[in-house]
């Protein structure tokens, strides 16, 4: 009797299991598979620890705030010192069409804005991560000379000048004591005025994203994401790659770290995503609110008569066009980029590019992306047939002495690029591919902006017979071949 | 000459040669001719114009164009023009754009909206396959991407410009409601297309295309029943060049979809792909401004009719844009409808459903559909006499003056007396105000003039939505809240209280008619709207419905009562208390047999009661309910089946059918137990051992659940589950309209006996004794020698023993 009474709870079990499981076997499943959560990936919490009983006594260098930080943080620096943020040039790389591999960046690249950094040292790096980088023999092995408050300041009150050492008024006791995780205004007070003014450079990165609305940036306007949610940091190793400085995609960022690889409900838009990239589709435009420049003519620089616009004009820049809500160009990208490196010939009858995107319709790892093309007028020299980079901010450069020849010359000195003495100006493109200013859902781009009337793509120009609708994607026909 | 010009088709065809001789005469530029990188190129080779007569016409070359010239749209001569390569009289007769709606030639289809370059010489011509905005000339409103929508200022008016969206509501467009420029309720969160195929860049022409292909298909597939297509008459591309057919064939989703691909989730597929159209489910919900009431008997102070639209507010002040008047859209009208027979290929079919969808040779008359609807009510004067409607010109003389309303009209009409004409003055629903317009109308003329009015039915094929928006779900059809053949205002008001004509058109509709409801509206009756069919939570057999509810409640009534007066002898008569002993009665897989049968039954009586009342109460929802049900259902047979061979094998079913001697005598005892004994608190009258479980009661009862019921439940449930796939249960026995209602009634006797039987558990030797007999195993059972008083008694014959009972009864 004892054993027996309670075998009602196996029969119990036994029930269960007879009904649960042909329902767990039959009932329908959900209509639409299961998919990666972005969330997932997301940050949960972000911790802050209040620094303010640390610091008491006021700091006489800001290089004594750096040594400050490291008794606590002792790796910082070290750890800074490895990353392109601090020596503006990565590891060495191969760059397409040169045989020996290149440390590239900042430090030593041209571009089609401000052109480059040397000689214009003292003006430039107010955006260094440093502290006194005003000639080019830096010690970037000096702990001190690391500068961690410009991205860790909470207190909105830190500024940097020249050499990027920070302004007198800034008070460094108050700015110690109030730091924390970088915010928006910490990455953009560099990021959001690069080409030396506002929203001039990247058409997709500017102020308008420290607050923005939903319609601007759907992550960081309707989620609240910072950048370090995307820019996902480990050891002062920031995630994230950028074209204009760099050739390839190691460690970069994808849209698929947090979201699905085919993520829409819709078959058909997933059809498409072997061919045309994320950003394309959800970045309809950039420059959305604040205009960025996308046209710059250095060689109408230096007329004292002209009247001055941020804008249109200014004597020791030259004539600009700026736009606003502008449709990018399209153009294959596997990820990859040709870099002008100093030296390289140019054909000044042609256009010349500062960092063409690779890939075509045969490649498979292409796609189509979305870029700001930023075209200018810039110096070379006439004879060797290469660009130049003039001396400008600095000392005895352009902007004081609106002399080109004097300017290109010094450049000449410092870069170690002959200068022959003739010069005139070549256009220049320069590739930024657009990954900022997501929209939300709603506004991605449909079926007619590519496939209509008044299309966005030039299919000839991206190498199909027509429109793909009608003729068949790129794998129907053929065309890739590796 | 008249009827001509009245035509807006003609008009257009007007202004499109006008602006075709004006770009000739003025645009002297370049051709467009692959001039653009990416750009499509044009491919038709040059043309010369002809004159009817075959000589070339001359062209005015630039400069020297004459403005003021009247068009002369005789001067060029399409037909001959064309003519010079395809053998335009066969396309004229082939064609399913025909007179007298449409007098047009090539140009309107086939042109670039009139673009035209090239030398005086020769003419290129930018003819391209029909554009939607070809088509949208006379269909309807069609747009691009970009511009926000918006209502054109002569909707109203223009009875023939724009049918599509007029008729239904359709706007046959890629943009986002929420990008339009219409005043849409929550605008904001429409964020989806108009139409998905518009979305995905399908034109006109996509669906509504001609028969050219290179592979004949045979468009009667009755005839020949061995062959889909005949390969002899295919056509070269030189033939199809020359004589391309013009009849353009019905569009039809299933000549891209498969609907059997798709629809995982849809319970009775092929039933649901039977019975209802596509576009029942995949229109669900119309946003533009469709007609409701078109009131031609009067005028507004701009020239229109009084019209009143769909899902949109109706306004007091007419010349409100219609762009701006507030528009929740409407959900279009289930309406079972069969397709009219198909008409001689050389015609369309003309019949004013103002889709333009036109039929090729077909079968005789399609099966009953249902589709979705709009219905449209127009009122109008016409003449008792000549069978003639009034125009609306002459409507105007008699309404305006100057622009302005007559002062006798305005008179009469300004109820009010403030000299204006405010919104529901304008409508004829006085004497006075008809008689007036009356006097006038005759004296211009028209003889004996009377109000009528026609309601026509207009099927809802454009504005399929896409996903996640695209259907209707469940609750349309199925449940409390079904639409099929619910009670449809037509009018919300009604000039001189006139019950139109019903067109039918094809539409199904018997046992309704229209009617004017309590308020003054017009309405379409309610009536059965789902032809037939049997409708899962919304077909029901009342009588039956109530019989089974009616039995249900007794037996609960029953059970209270039986209840309560049991409890209250209780203490009065003290329970008899005999002594007791445990014993294993139930084995362990007969408790399991037990529950599993009891948790189905349950579980399929809760489902079961959701499918048959959907919406009415909500628990799985219809779709999990049915899934439920049917899982369950299956539980339950295999369930029953091993049991069953468990009661053989064993020998166990001599409990249910082991009949003693004595057996009727036992029933009668057991009766009056339960009806007399059991409140005096008598024994059971017939001992529970192991070898007999069941009181006589019980095995008759269950022999007749388990034998009878049970099967029978099964069975048509079986037959409920398999209408799809077994043809024979939906021809005969009725059908599910017949088999359902009799499974639904058998559910009712089912849950009554649940009831009963949960009740008669409580009779045991103790309240829960029994039930948890049937869980442990163990019940407690008197001691034989208690019931030896009862003995005596079975040894009586029937009538001692009756008689026996009686004198005992009389002496308590």
């Amino acid at each position: 009797m004892g054993k027996h009474k309670y075998r009602w709870v196996l029969g119990f079990v036994l029930l269960a299991v007879l009904i649960g499981v042909p329902l767990a076997l039959f009932l329908p499943g959900p209509l639409v598979k299961a998919m990666k959560d972005p969330w997932a990936s997301a940050a949960k919490n972000r911790t802050h620890l209040d620094h303010s009983a640390y610091f008491t006594k006021p700091f006489k260098t800001p290089g004594d705030v750096t040594s400050a930080c490291l008794e606590c943080h002792p790796n910082a620096a070290k750890d800074v010192m490895k990353t392109a943020h601090w020596n503006w040039e990565g590891d060495a790389v191969k760059v397409p069409g040169h045989a020996v591999p290149v440390k590239i960046g900042k430090k030593n690249l041209v571009n089609n804005y401000c052109i480059g950094i040397r000689g214009n040292w003292s003006e430039c790096t107010a955006c260094h991560i440093g502290y006194g980088w005003g000639d080019a023999d830096f010690d970037f092995l000096k702990e001190e000379n690391v500068d961690c408050l410009v991205c860790h300041d909470w207190t909105g009150t830190y500024a940097k000048g020249e050499k990027g050492l920070p302004k007198k008024e800034v008070d460094l006791k108050h700015v110690a004591q109030k730091v924390g995780y970088p915010r928006r205004d910490n990455c953009g007070t560099c990021h959001n005025s690069g080409g030396g003014g506002l929203a001039v450079k990247h058409g997709d990165l500017d102020h308008t994203l420290v607050n923005p609305t939903s319609y601007i940036d759907v992550h960081m306007g309707k989620f609240k994401f910072l950048c370090i949610d995307c820019h996902k940091t480990k050891n002062h190793n920031i995630k994230g790659k950028a074209y204009s400085v760099s050739v390839n995609h190691e460690n970069g960022i994808d849209c698929t770290d947090c979201h699905d690889a085919s993520p829409h409900i819709d078959q058909r838009i997933n059809a498409h995503l072997d061919s045309v990239a994320c950003q394309t589709c959800h970045i309809p435009t950039y420059a959305k609110k604040a205009p960025t420049k996308i046209f710059w003519d250095w060689s109408k620089a230096g007329d004292p008569d002209r009247k001055e616009d941020v804008f249109t004009y200014q004597k020791n820049r030259g004539e600009f066009i700026y736009q606003q809500d502008v449709i990018p160009e399209y153009t294959w990208f596997n990820l990859n980029a040709h870099r002008y490196l100093l030296g390289d010939k140019i054909d000044p009858e042609q256009v010349s590019f500062i960092n063409k995107p690779m890939g075509d319709i045969t490649d498979n790892s292409a796609k189509i992306w979305p870029f700001k093309i930023h075209r200018s007028k810039q110096p070379y020299d006439a004879i060797n047939l290469y660009l130049l980079q003039p001396v400008t901010s600095g000392e005895g450069g352009y902007w004081s002495t609106f002399d080109w020849d004097a300017s290109l010359r010094l450049g000449s000195e410092v870069t170690g690029i002959p200068f022959s003495g003739q010069y005139d100006f070549a256009l220049t493109y320069m590739y930024w591919p657009l990954s900022h200013m997501v929209s939300p859902k709603s506004e991605a781009l449909k079926c007619c902006h590519c496939h209509g009337e008044n299309s966005r793509m030039d299919w000839q120009t991206l190498g199909y017979e027509g429109d793909p609708k009608k003729t068949g994607s790129r794998f129907q026909n053929g065309l890739n071949r590796n | 000459m008249r009827n001509l010009f009245k035509l807006k088709p003609f008009i257009t065809l007007n202004m499109a040669i006008v602006a075709f001789m004006f770009v000739l005469s003025t645009a002297f530029f370049p051709g467009l001719l692959g001039a653009a990188p990416g750009k499509e190129k044009m491919e038709h080779p040059k043309v010369t114009l002809l004159d009817k007569d075959g000589k070339p016409v001359p062209i005015i070359p630039p400069g020297k164009a004459k403005p003021q010239a009247p068009p002369s749209p005789a001067n060029v001569d399409f037909d001959v023009t064309c003519g010079q390569c395809h053998d335009t009289h066969y396309i004229k007769a082939h064609n399913s754009h025909t007179k007298p709606y449409f007098n047009e030639n090539c140009t309107v289809c086939h042109f670039k909206e009139g673009n035209a370059t090239g030398d005086p010489s020769e003419v290129h011509l930018q003819i391209q396959m029909p554009s939607n905005r070809n088509c949208a000339a006379c269909h309807g409103l069609v747009q691009l991407c970009t511009d926000p929508l918006i209502i054109p200022d002569d909707y109203p008016r223009q009875l023939y410009n724009y049918l599509l969206t007029q008729n239904t509501g359709a706007i046959y467009s890629p943009q986002d409601l929420s990008q339009s420029a219409l005043n849409l309720k929550n605008k904001e969160e429409l964020h989806f297309p108009w139409d998905a195929h518009a979305m995905r860049q399908m034109t006109c022409v996509n669906c509504h295309s001609a028969g050219n292909d290179v592979f004949f298909d045979e468009n009667n597939p009755a005839a020949l029943t061995h062959l889909t297509r005949d390969p002899r008459k295919s056509k070269s591309p030189g033939e199809i060049l020359k004589r391309p057919d013009h009849m353009l064939k019905k569009a039809s989703c299933t000549s891209c979809h498969d609907p059997f691909k798709v629809h995982a989730f849809l319970p009775y597929k092929k039933r649901h792909l039977d019975v209802l159209s596509c576009q029942s489910c995949h229109v669900p919900r119309l946003y533009g401004p469709a007609f409701q009431t078109v009131d031609d008997t009067v005028v507004t102070v701009s020239g229109n009719p009084r019209v009143e639209y769909r899902g949109v507010d109706p306004v007091t002040n007419f010349e409100t844009a219609v762009s701006a008047q507030y528009t929740e859209g409407y959900e279009p009208y289930l309406l079972p409808h069969r397709p009219a027979p198909s008409q001689n290929r050389q015609q369309g079919t003309g019949t004013g459903t103002g889709t333009g969808t036109v039929t090729d040779l077909g079968p005789a008359a399609g099966p009953v559909k249902i589709s979705p609807f709009n219905l449209v009510t127009h009122f109008y004067w016409k003449s008792k006499k000549t069978e003639k409607r009034v125009k609306r010109d002459t409507l105007l003389q008699v309404y305006l003056d100057n622009g302005q309303y007559a002062a006798d009209i305005l008179k009469v009409f300004d109820k009010n007396k403030n000299k204006v004409m405010d919104g529901e003055e304008l409508l004829l629903d006085s004497e006075e105000k008809i008689n007036a317009v009356k006097s006038k109308l005759q004296v211009l003329g028209i003889e004996e003039p009377v109000i009528a009015g026609t309601v026509r039915p207009y099927s809802a094929n454009h504005n399929v939505l896409d996903t996640p928006h695209m259907t209707r779900g469940c609750s349309p059809c199925h449940g409390a809240g079904s639409q099929l053949g619910r009670e449809i205002v037509l009018s919300r008001f009604i000039p001189a209280g006139i019950i139109p004509e019903l067109s039918t058109n094809g539409l199904v509709l018997t046992g309704r008619d229209i009617a004017v409801d309590g308020s003054g509206r017009l309405v379409l009756t309610k009536g059965d709207s789902a032809s037939g069919r049997y409708v899962f939570g919304h077909s029901r057999v009342r009588l039956l419905d109530l019989l089974g509810l009616w039995i249900f409640i007794v037996v609960i009534l029953g059970i209270l009562v039986h209840g309560v007066l049991r409890y209250v002898f209780s203490l009065k008569h003290p329970l008899h208390k005999p002594e007791t002993e445990q014993i294993y009665m139930y084995g362990f897989y007969e408790r399991l047999w037990h529950w599993t049968m009891a948790v189905a039954v349950l579980i399929l009586a809760l489902t079961g009661l959701e499918i048959h009342y959907t919406g009415g109460f909500t628990f799985f929802g219809l779709s999990l309910a049915v899934s439920l049900h049917n899982i369950l259902a299956v539980i339950l047979v295999l369930n029953a089946a091993l049991s069953l061979f468990y009661h053989l094998a064993s020998g166990e079913i001599r409990q249910y059918f082991g009949f003693n001697r004595v057996f009727m005598k036992e029933v009668v005892l057991q009766v009056y137990y339960y009806l007399y004994g059991i409140f005096r608190g008598h024994p059971h009258p017939v001992e529970k051992s192991v070898e007999r479980k069941l009181n006589p009661l019980q095995q008759l009862a269950y022999i007749f659940l388990l034998n009878i019921l049970m099967p029978f439940q099964v069975i048509t449930g079986m037959m409920i589950w398999g209408a799809e796939r077994w043809e024979f249960v939906s021809r005969s026995l009725g059908g599910l309209s017949l088999i359902a209602p009799i499974h639904n009634f058998g559910s009712w006797l089912f849950l009554a006996f649940v009831a009963l039987h949960i009740y008669l558990t409580t009779t045991g030797h103790t309240v829960f004794s029994s039930i948890r007999a049937m869980i442990t195993g163990f019940d407690e059972v008197p001691r034989s020698e208690a019931l030896k008083s009862h003995r005596y008694m079975m040894d009586m014959n029937m009538i001692d023993l009756v008689g026996t009972i009686i004198r005992k009864a009389k002496e308590k």
